[in-house]
């Protein structure tokens, strides 16, 4: 299935996330910070999706989007965020990427792969 | 063609004969008579209805003598010159009737001077309309002035150009504060005092010099109390251009001027009202911001438990997954963590909330005395455990006699937690036997003391530390667990029971929170 990174700081979110998209097939790496993730896609590069809680200690979630297009290691992208506000969704959806607002079930997020891996309705975007 | 001067005529004669000598007389001098002659009383009335030009009359005639017409028109109001025309002369009755008022007074006998006669009469009788008419005009006028002077909401007056009252109206005399009707044909200065006597001479002199009106405002201290007037002061010049007097006119502008300033005191305290009430929207929209800012913060720290309570839950339900046993314990033991912190979170809002509606009205939940090593014991106690897991050690010294408090025995309870919990949550595990609570009393307050030997807190972070929500980046760092409402908490808590906190650490070395709760007296 596809390679995704899992970037959320939470370790039991982040397991959770990591086993359900193990039991669905995908080959997951779970990270907890931002650096990490830098650092992890310049070893092995660009995954097939990335899954990006909004609230990461070191830098949030939209700034390390942005970094990762800057150097060239673009994917689709799912953030995750325990802020439901407008003008966050907007952000994150304005970056081309899904929105899925906290607390959400193993499904929803399961769906929203599905979607976004076979290119339905959600624009990949590009910084330009 | 000649055309006479048309006249209407009429003619009190006997005899018809001498009427048309008469009129002939009349034709032959220029006119153009329009005549009726009567004989009797009765005739007369009716022949002054319209009043005629002129009347001729025959001292003559029996029952309507010249006396007995001029009588009869007085009666009338009828005011037509009446020439007495005569057959001899009778001296006594001419001067009798030129008394009456008759024109003139001729003889039959000479009728060459009748033309002239009329001619005169009708000139003098013009003349006299007119005379009388500009006297009536003029009395008019006075009578015009008059009421304007006595009526007019202004004190008024006219002096000479020597400085003589010509007119001073009752406004004025109580203006000024003199008694009634003793200013005409007196000197300011044998009225008024040196000083205001002076002024106005000079300012009517500056009046008189320069010719032209002038208008200022002036202040007036009489027995009564200051009146503000503005005063006009004109020249008073006649129809030949020749000055004679100085005119003026004072308005009490008093009233006026006392609502001026307190318009002008009403704008400033509305203005400062509309300052302050501007203030107050803008504080509101700051509470609001802030509340928004609250619920949103709130709602960011409900939502992540849940996000693992559900989670974990749905993985214990689903079907699909069959998980070992240690596998299903760690999610419950997951679920079972987000709760307990779903459910400190919650008691924490609430505590919030009350202390916040304590400090609009306080007192809200009944206090007692509160018996603060008793709070610490327990604290310790419940906390202990956790202390020990974490690998740290705890030493509690309680000063002997210590005052109650008064207050809310499970808040303050829950001060002590937190700041216990702070203590092991931020200390490294190596830092054994660091953790210290002490209890003493100094004067009319209780202390207690947390210190550890943990990391302390950064500069950057002190100003911050109670705010609701905040979380230091060394938390974050370290994945140290917490909402960011502990201290928040223990503030609002420690401010509603009337004391203080204070915060002691140096980075890298420890941390000691000092709390002061007024005792009991």
């Amino acid at each position: 299935m596809a390679h995704i990174l899992v970037i959320e700081d939470d370790r039991e979110i982040r397991d959770l996330i990591a086993l359900r998209l193990l039991m669905v097939g995908h080959s997951v790496l779970a990270i907890s910070d931002a650096v990490g993730a830098l650092d992890t896609v310049d070893r092995i590069g660009a995954p097939d999706l990335y899954v990006i809680d909004v609230g990461l200690p070191d830098i949030d979630g939209f700034r390390l989007l942005g970094r990762l297009r800057e150097v060239g290691v673009n994917a689709p992208t799912i953030f995750l965020s325990a802020h439901a506000q407008a003008s966050e969704v907007g952000l994150g959806t304005a970056m081309g990427a899904k929105y899925l607002t906290k607390p959400f079930g193993s499904r929803t997020l399961i769906g929203a792969i599905d979607e976004v891996l076979s290119g339905r309705d959600v624009p990949v975007g590009s910084a330009e | 063609m000649n055309v006479g001067r048309k006249l209407r005529l009429l003619i009190v004669e006997q005899q018809q004969e001498d009427a048309e000598r008469l009129v002939a007389e009349l034709v032959r001098a220029g006119f153009e008579p329009d005549w009726l002659r009567v004989e009797t009383p009765e005739d007369l009335i009716q022949g002054l209805y319209p009043a005629p030009n002129v009347i001729l009359c025959d001292h003559g005639t029996p029952g309507l003598d010249a006396v007995e017409v001029l009588t009869t028109l007085r009666r009338h109001r009828v005011d037509s010159p009446l020439i007495v025309v005569s057959g001899q002369l009778d001296e006594e009755i001419c001067v009798k009737t030129l008394r009456m008022g008759a024109a003139d007074y001729l003889l039959k006998d000479r009728l060459a001077r009748l033309g002239p006669a009329v001619e005169h009469a009708l000139v003098t009788r013009r003349l006299e309309i007119e005379k009388r008419e500009a006297e009536r005009k003029e009395r008019e006028t006075a009578s015009i002035l008059r009421g304007l002077v006595a009526h007019a909401p202004a004190a008024l007056s006219v002096k000479s150009v020597d400085g003589t009252y010509l007119l001073a109206n009752r406004q004025f005399e109580v203006l000024r504060g003199v008694p009634t009707g003793t200013l005409i044909g007196r000197l300011d200065a044998e009225v008024f005092p040196v000083q205001q006597a002076r002024e106005m001479t000079a300012l009517d002199a500056c009046c008189l010099r320069d010719l032209t009106v002038m208008e200022r405002e002036e202040e007036i201290v009489e027995p009564s109390g200051k009146r503000n007037v503005l005063c006009i002061r004109y020249p008073v010049i006649d129809d030949t251009g020749e000055v004679f007097g100085i005119g003026a006119i004072y308005l009490d502008i008093t009233r006026q001027k006392r609502v001026e300033a307190q318009l002008r005191t009403a704008r400033a305290e509305m203005l400062s009202r509309a300052e302050m009430l501007g203030a107050g929207i803008e504080q509101l929209r700051e509470l609001n911001r802030l509340k928004s800012q609250f619920v949103d913060a709130v709602s960011h720290e409900l939502r992540t438990p849940l996000t693992s309570i559900r989670g974990y839950l749905e993985l214990l339900r689903d079907d699909d997954v069959d998980l070992a046993e240690d596998l299903a314990r760690r999610c419950l033991d997951v679920i079972d963590r987000n709760s307990e912190h779903l459910m400190g979170l919650v008691e924490d809002l609430l505590i919030l909330s009350q202390v916040d509606s304590a400090d609009i009205a306080p007192l809200t939940r009944p206090t007692k005395q509160v018996s603060i090593p008793e709070v610490v014991s327990s604290a310790v106690s419940i906390l202990r455990p956790s202390v020990q897991q974490a690998g740290l050690s705890l030493s509690v010294r309680l000063d002997q006699v210590v005052p109650p408090v008064n207050g809310d025995r499970d808040q303050l309870e829950r001060v002590v937690m937190n700041l216990l919990s702070n203590a092991v949550k931020f200390s490294p595990v190596d830092a054994a036997g660091a953790i210290e609570v002490s209890v003493f009393s100094q004067d009319d307050s209780v202390t207690v003391s947390v210190s550890d030997r943990g990391i302390g807190i950064g500069a950057q972070d002190r100003d911050q530390l109670f705010t609701r929500f905040f979380r230091s980046v060394a938390a974050r760092d370290r994945g140290i667990p917490g909402s960011g409402l502990g201290l928040a908490v223990v503030k609002g808590i420690v401010d509603s029971h009337g004391g203080t906190i204070s915060v002691a650490s140096t980075p890298g070395r420890g941390t000691t929170m000092i709390v002061q709760l007024p005792a009991t007296v």
